[in-house]
């Protein structure tokens, strides 16, 4: 039967045990040797761990045997009555028969090896029970931790099906009421608008349903955002995509960049007097994949009781799925609007 | 001609195949309205407003420069129909204010009905006096709450999200922002950040600093009582004066 490699679930290992008895055993030695018991430090030293290591076996045999293995009284009474007997028996072998005789030779004599025995024990025990105790308590940290972390990804995610599942109803309805009326004065224009609507609902849709997709499908959606837009806000709104070839296929998060292109076209360009651009480019840094997003808008605006731009779940998950080096800037730019930028570290790929 | 004067009406939406399709189909529906301009702007609706006096605005409400809700409480409109894509005002809250709402795509079954609600309300004298107060009411809320810092990194100005930040430190010349990937560097001593900032999320613990509850594992109390602050996935502690030590009992 192979042995369990601690003595109880939060128990300590088998060396850690032995190396401990031993390091406790010398101590107890050393004390009696000072306390000028009439023998040579060897014998001393031989007798100590013969009783120490008894000692603590019969304990762990009992406290397995009781079930739990671990550090318990009733384990160390049995452990003292047995093993002091047991390792005096053992250090007459290795150190001659005087201990014996004496131990064997009268009643007092057998108790006070009984009485240090158990006056020594004691430390120990106290000194195992608190490793265990600290032992366990570190476990149940670790696994609240563990929990927190599980719940945490589980709400993220959620948050992210619904993400992926909305479709905001003023973008939808707004283009629908384009296409409405683009049909009588311009039908070339409400066909190709609804033909930009299909994309950008097809992919959005295909999108919705993955964990995973590549920069060049994800930047087909945001084209077709874009090109939504143009038709509806005219001349005024100017876009620009930048995918170089080698990124095209690089897999990426679905919904990490589209709320970004969102808050430029909404809280950037939409409330501008004037002409707007956005600028959407993807580029390899030496360590890292960067995402940027520019808009000439307004800038900085936040209305009371604004949403707070959605930017708290794009940190949320660039965390999870990229750990702790992934990053999203938010810069002022020196003319007018805002860059965002996303940085996702080389080397750690997405799980 | 001796029939009464001609009803006006100013249409604004930023989207200008949305606004040009409102007046055609007005004039179609209600060819004795005058549709007085069509404006793509918030600023220009004030202006047109208050320049052409119509008797009726169609407004949109996200539009640049000002939203429809804004014009309407910088200029006073006898007759106010808003038209929206998605009903995200509670708009049902200034069916008082206004004399209707519409929401996108309009349909024309649904134009002809606040054709006939404008008529009967011009032919009745009725106005709306009240909408500029209430609308003023539904705006005016929520005092501001700082959402974003602006800190320099190099020569490039860095937007940092309050909600994002993990602590802020001062020390003698600045305040530092921690973030979990960064520390920017500010100016603005944490007392006035204090009065910015949410007291449900953000609280002082220390003379010098202001921590995010949401970033706190733990609090710590050590042999000599001291008060110690643990944060998610970090490895430094805070340290908790006294005088704030008390909001930590229950943690």
């Amino acid at each position: 039967m192979p042995l369990p490699s601690r003595l109880s679930p939060e128990g300590l290992t088998w060396w850690q045990v032995v190396l401990y008895a031993l390091i406790g055993n010398t101590l107890i030695a050393s004390i009696l040797w000072f306390a000028e018991i009439d023998d040579s430090y060897y014998s001393i030293w031989i007798t100590s761990q013969a009783i120490g290591f008894s000692i603590t076996s019969i304990h762990v045999v009992v406290a397995a045997l009781l079930g739990s293995g671990r550090w318990t009284l009733p384990a160390m009474v049995a452990g003292v009555i047995g093993g002091v007997p047991l390792g005096v028996g053992l250090s007459s072998v290795i150190c001659g028969p005087e201990i014996g005789t004496e131990f064997l030779g009268s009643g007092p004599a057998m108790l006070r090896y009984l009485a240090f025995g158990s006056l020594f024990s004691f430390p120990f025990f106290a000194f195992f029970k608190n490793r265990e105790r600290i032992h366990a308590l570190e476990q149940a940290q670790q696994e609240a931790d563990l929990r927190s972390a599980e719940q945490k990804r589980s709400a993220v995610a959620a948050e992210l099906r619904r993400l992926q599942a909305q479709i905001e109803p003023h973008f939808l309805f707004n283009t629908l009421a384009n296409v409405q009326c683009l049909i009588e004065s311009n039908p070339t224009a409400a066909r190709d608008l609804l033909e930009q609507l299909n994309i950008h609902l097809r992919v959005g849709l295909k999108h919705s349903r993955a964990t995973q997709t590549t920069l060049a499908e994800e930047f087909k959606l945001l084209e077709s955002y874009l090109r939504i837009h143009a038709y509806r806000m005219g001349p005024r709104f100017r876009w620009e995509l930048k995918l170089p070839d080698e990124l095209r296929s690089v897999p990426f998060p679905p919904m990490l960049l589209q709320p970004l292109v969102e808050n430029a076209v909404q809280h950037g360009i939409q409330p501008k007097v004037g002409n707007g651009k956005v600028a959407l480019c993807a580029r390899q840094e030496p360590d890292a994949l960067v995402l940027s997003v520019a808009d000439d808008g307004v800038g900085l605006h936040p209305k009371p009781g604004s949403s707070g731009f959605g930017l708290a779940n794009i940190r949320e998950r660039l965390a999870l799925l990229f750990g702790p080096k992934a990053r999203l800037d938010l810069k002022e730019n020196a003319n007018s609007g805002l860059t965002a930028e996303l940085w996702i570290p080389r080397s750690d790929p997405a799980p | 001609m001796d029939s009464p004067k001609r009803p006006r009406a100013l249409i604004a939406d930023d989207e200008p195949a949305l606004a040009a399709d409102l007046a055609v189909r007005l004039s179609r529906l209600w060819p004795e309205l005058e549709i007085a301009a069509v404006v793509h702007q918030g600023p220009a609706a004030v202006d047109g407003l208050t320049r052409l006096q119509p008797e009726i605005a169609f407004l949109d409400i996200r539009m640049p420069g000002l939203t429809g809700l804004e014009v309407a409480t910088k200029v006073s409109v006898p007759h106010l129909v808003f038209v929206t894509a998605h009903d995200e005002y509670a708009i049902s809250a200034f069916d008082a204010a206004a004399a209707d709402y519409l929401l996108k795509p309009v349909t024309d079954e649904r134009l002809e009905e606040t054709v006939r609600r404008l008529q009967s309300r011009l032919s009745s004298g009725a106005s709306a006096t009240d909408a500029e107060a209430l609308l003023r009411r539904l705006l005016s809320p929520i005092p501001p709450r700082l959402e974003f810092v602006r800190a320099s990194v190099g020569s490039e100005t860095h937007l940092v999200e309050v909600a994002s930040v993990l602590y802020f430190r001062a020390d003698e010349r600045y305040t530092a922002v921690q973030t979990v990937n960064r520390e920017y560097l500010i100016r603005t001593p944490l007392k006035d950040l204090l009065k910015q900032l949410s007291p449900e999320h953000f609280w002082q613990i220390h003379r010098n600093t202001i921590v995010n509850l949401r970033a706190v594992q733990s609090a710590r109390r050590d042999f000599a009582g001291r008060l110690t602050l643990q944060l998610r996935g970090r490895t430094e502690s805070l340290p908790v004066s006294r005088a704030f030590a008390h909001r930590f009992q229950q943690m």
